[in-house]
């Protein structure tokens, strides 16, 4: 009832300044109306102690590692917003603004503008967090859990008992799952969390569309005659032959079933060619497709709403388009790299090809240093150190030997954008040319990138003992957020930042953290998304604003120059990344969203197999004591970016047979398991499967 | 000691730069934790220094403090003559304008930052899908390195790499204080040693090297003593994971399990251990020194 009635308030008050034609800033009319809701709100909410009666200063000291990404305008250009505010560089950015005067309130950003949030938190604990009333910033919550435990920050649960932060309550109560993600060890809430879009699909494959068509299903194509050296021997041979059961028959869309004709391997067919090439090997593929499926071309075995294709099948497109360089890219290249990662940083995203190895469990959640997963027993595991991860790292060996992988990814001291450079470059004086990645589709079907780019179905696989397509990522709970000091703080000031934090949870903050102001967003109209549901709509300032300032990225724009969508807790929906994919990812989402995929949530609901907590995320973070903080510290080392070089190290060396000297390559499980072992992986285990117990106990 | 140490005087002053930071040592011997202080945290006696030698570190301790050790000794016996033999050279060009021409080119890295010398470095050696370095092609055609093969992922290039940028950055800017006192030497002895005849070489071996032995003693001196202190930045901008075993080293060390992984107390246990060995070998080379050449600092 509140939210309706501040969001009348909120419409009425841009209609009458609209109508009057006064022109009045944005932040006066959230002056105007603070006042009013304020009585307003104060007197409704029954319970609810949220009082915005007396104008009150806070502090923020909000640390995301780059000066753009603070609350503070720090752009070189001053912006105009369209109803002719003018912000300039040390100014709040107008989200802020807004913000401020909605609630009343004075806000101070005390941030060092390019600090990372790590070392912020570890500067700002030696004075007990007394410079600022909330600070917040990415992937602290883990700090901060451990420092509200320790009476550094509110405890917001005993806040929200005595009727503070109704709105952020009763979302929890609505989402048990985040609630016990970000619960600490001692039963309280210390932070509100960056919440990303829930049970929506984060991040999965794109390609080049043109390069399928133009292989497989163009008969006459002049294919290219350059040997090819094969060694990965397949995945789908003796025992496990995908067939019948197996397998056999597939069903990518409801009322869709593909079925698989014979037991048939492309892997082995084409490992058994006398003659390897970009020919040999283009038509053994294009004959297998027609020996084992009844598609009208080749290419639907990958493409569209039909693709039924497996790893094998995968990994022999991957051969014909590393065999076909001069084809694919008319002659401009010798070279092209048929799977490739955004960055360096990002090379742990090849790992996630296991889930198409029989389903093995890498990545508990959307980042690489989710390295647990939930057990059929309930219990944590830590995935690295588990066979199924070794003989993945074999088998992507094995594709990095015949050329499949984007090798510069190893090297993290590379920095280029790869996807800018193997998608982008195309009519560029010296261009490269990729294939596939795993990533974003909005930003990855950009038409300022490629305008050949499209999303396809993952490959169909045996996942936790059933047939199916599955994506073992979706958007997750953050390890970003904020939380507010007790030091740092009167009684009004921890009141009033519990306003602000709540605030965002109320459908006027949401939509203010999530679009921008009321004023770029299009009255009475909204925006229909591929899932049926409807968002507020950007005006076209936004977008020819955007152009203009943000090469057109719409998500730079928002975060950088209104200051909204910083990692700050809120939950963010997805209604921005809609408006912001073009019509090929939209494409993209509706072939996802309409066919079959499952994909990994923290409710883990997916076709009943071995494992009934298979498609349970595991929470963002664990809330450690300080014991259990002293014993890993002393007793083990595997938060290390060393172990995840160590495990690079097979992909790169062991099928070629060429590591460095010096360059740890484990030639069994033996081996692997051991070094895990020796950087104390027991009580790894022990410690964090004792935080996970209590994390259960609370939500029971 | 804060009450002692006050800078409200010069000579105070002193005594709160250079004595006052040593209160952080306690923190090798506590779990430190910021928010309590050096002395709010809880005090863990020597099981900071226990973990380090025997403990889940113990083999990358050793590890950095070996390569500590290898590489200082390296770069002593490659590094230190170099310049030398550059302010021997120097002292031999006749002509001053070349002389201060060529002496400012050798100086001109000093200049450049860390960053700058090992980024141009490692473009020279990289080799990738991206692009290949000079160097990396010539070690390529030569067959001493696979095609794609980086040379910063192979250990054995490591040391040598380290060694010859170093060389390249600071030989020039160290050779001042060699050509400093060769020019301090009396030009009558080079005289003298003309009119008896003597050459070039024995003009070096038996007066200019005398001449400048009481530099040299105590440069040596300092140098060993800054044996365990290799700069970490260098290092850190030239090393990854995979060459850990020949490029880690103490300070890298300390910066890995101190810094990044908030082990402060480790972190001040490793640094509290580099400074003792290297005050011993400072005492021990000053020792040696003053009995075989009555030179030395103390």
């Amino acid at each position: 009832m509140r939210n309706k009635v501040a969001g009348g308030i909120l419409c009425a008050a841009i209609l009458a300044s609209a109508l009057t034609g006064c022109g009045t800033s944005v932040v006066d009319q959230a002056s105007t109306r603070a006042a009013e809701e304020t009585q307003q709100e104060t007197s409704e909410a029954a319970g609810d102690k949220t009082d915005l009666t007396e104008m009150v200063e806070l502090k923020f000291n909000i640390a995301n590692g780059n000066k753009s990404r603070t609350m503070t305008y720090n752009q070189e250009s001053p912006l105009t917003l369209p109803d002719g505010t003018v912000v300039t560089a040390g100014m709040l950015k107008p989200m802020w603004s807004y913000m401020e005067k909605e609630l009343n309130s004075k806000f101070s950003d005390v941030t060092l503008q390019d600090v990372k949030a790590s070392d912020m938190i570890q500067t700002e604990s030696t004075s007990n967090f007394s410079g600022a009333n909330i600070f917040g910033g990415e992937s602290i919550a883990e700090r901060l859990m451990f420092y509200g435990t320790e009476g550094k920050f509110v405890n917001l649960t005993d806040m929200m008992k005595t009727g503070y932060m109704p709105n952020f309550m009763e979302y929890l109560s609505k989402n048990p799952d985040v609630k016990t993600a970000i619960t600490a060890y001692d039963g309280n809430i210390y932070h509100v969390p960056y919440i990303a879009e829930l049970n929506q699909i984060a991040r999965t494959f794109v390609i080049r569309e043109s390069w399928v068509t133009g292989l497989l299903d163009s008969e006459g194509a002049a294919y290219d005659k350059n040997p090819f050296d094969v060694h990965y021997k397949g995945f789908y041979v003796e025992n496990n032959r995908r067939t019948g059961e197996n397998g056999g028959t597939v069903t990518p869309k409801e009322g869709i079933d593909i079925v698989k004709k014979t037991d048939q391997d492309i892997i082995e067919i084409q490992n058994a060619l006398e003659v390897k090439n970009g020919e040999t090997l283009t038509r053994a593929l294009i004959q297998y497709i027609k020996d084992n499926y009844d598609y009208s071309s080749p290419s639907e075995l990958f493409l569209g709403e039909k693709a039924a294709y497996d790893i094998d099948e995968m990994i022999a497109l991957m051969r014909c388009i590393k065999a076909n360089p001069a084809l694919l890219t008319k002659g401009k290249a010798d070279v092209v790299w048929p799977l490739f990662v955004r960055q360096s940083n990002y090379r742990e995203d090849l790992l996630r090809l296991s889930t198409y190895f029989d389903g093995v469990k890498v990545h508990g959640a959307d980042s690489y240093t989710a390295r647990w997963y939930i057990d059929e027993n309930g219990q944590i595991q830590y995935s690295y150190s588990e066979e199924g991860v070794y003989n993945v790292l074999q088998y992507l060996s094995m594709m990095e030997a015949e050329g499949l992988i984007y090798s510069d990814a190893y090297d993290l001291t590379e920095k280029t954008n790869y996807r800018s450079t193997l998608w982008g470059t195309d009519d560029g004086d010296a261009p490269s040319f990729g294939f596939m990645t795993y990533d974003w589709i909005a930003s990855s079907t950009s038409e300022s990138l490629n305008p050949d780019t499209v999303v396809i179905l993952p490959p169909v696989a045996k996942v936790n003992g059933a047939w199916q397509y599955y994506l073992d990522n979706g958007r997750a709970i953050k390890p970003d957020g904020w939380a507010i000091s007790v030091a740092g703080s009167t009684d009004d000031q921890i009141h009033r930042a519990c306003a602000v934090m709540d605030y965002l949870f109320t459908e006027e903050g949401s939509r203010l953290q999530n679009y921008g102001l009321p004023m770029n967003l299009e009255e009475g109209k909204d925006y229909a998304g591929p899932d049926g549901l409807k968002y507020p709509l950007f005006t076209s300032w936004v977008y020819e604003t955007s152009g203009k300032v943000a090469k057109g990225d719409l998500s730079t724009f928002l975060r950088d120059w209104l200051g909204c969508l910083i990692p700050i807790g809120y939950q963010k929906e997805i209604g921005f990344e809609y408006q912001y994919t073009s019509e090929r990812g939209f494409e993209g989402w509706a072939l996802l969203q309409n066919s079959t995929t499952n994909f990994a949530t923290y409710a883990g609901k997916g076709v009943s197999g071995d494992n009934p907590n298979y498609y349970k995320m595991v929470p963002p973070v664990f809330s450690l004591t300080s014991r259990q903080k002293e014993t890993i510290s002393d007793t083990t080392s595997l938060d290390t970016e060393d172990i995840v070089e160590f495990m690079f190290n097979i992909i790169r060396y062991q099928a070629k047979g060429n590591a460095p000297q010096g360059a740890v390559v484990a030639k069994s499980y033996e081996e692997y398991a051991a070094e895990f072992k020796k950087r104390g992986l027991d009580i790894y285990e022990e410690t964090y499967q004792a935080a996970y117990d209590v994390m259960k106990m609370d939500k029971q | 000691m804060a009450f002692i140490c006050t800078p409200a005087s010069p000579g105070n002053l002193v005594c709160y730069v250079a004595y006052k930071p040593m209160g952080g040592l306690l923190i090798a011997f506590k779990r430190f934790d910021p928010q309590f202080g050096v002395w709010g945290s809880e005090f863990k006696g020597i099981d900071n220094f226990i973990n380090l030698v025997s403990g889940v570190n113990k083999v990358e301790f050793w590890q950095a403090f070996r390569n500590t050790f290898i590489i200082s000794a390296y770069s002593l016996i490659f590094g230190f003559p170099v310049p030398i033999i550059l302010a021997l050279l120097f002292a031999e060009i006749g002509n001053d304008t070349v002389r201060k021409l060529t002496q400012t080119a050798t100086y001109l890295p000093h200049f450049l930052s860390e960053v700058t010398i090992t980024g141009i470095a490692l473009m020279l050696v990289y080799s990738g899908v991206r692009s290949t370095g000079i160097i990396a092609s010539l070690l390529q055609q030569i067959g001493l390195i696979e095609p794609g093969v980086s040379i910063m992922q192979k250990s054995n290039y490591f040391r040598p790499l380290y060694i010859m940028v170093g060389i390249w950055k600071e030989s020039g800017y160290n050779s001042i204080v060699y050509f400093a006192a060769i020019m301090g030497i009396s030009p009558t002895l080079y005289e003298a040693l003309k009119v008896d005849g003597g050459n070039k070489f024995q003009e070096i071996r038996f007066i200019t090297f005398p001449g400048m032995a009481p530099t040299l003693i105590i440069m040596i001196i300092m140098r060993i003593g800054s044996m365990l202190t290799i700069g970490y930045e260098r290092v850190l901008l030239l090393y990854n994971a995979n060459i850990y075993v020949t490029a880690d080293v103490l300070s890298t060390f300390e910066q890995r399990i101190g810094i990044l992984s908030g082990n402060y107390g480790i972190g001040a246990a490793v640094s509290l251990f580099n400074s003792l060995i290297a005050f011993a070998l400072v005492i021990g080379a000053n020792t040696i020194s003053r009995n075989i050449s009555e030179t030395s600092l103390w």
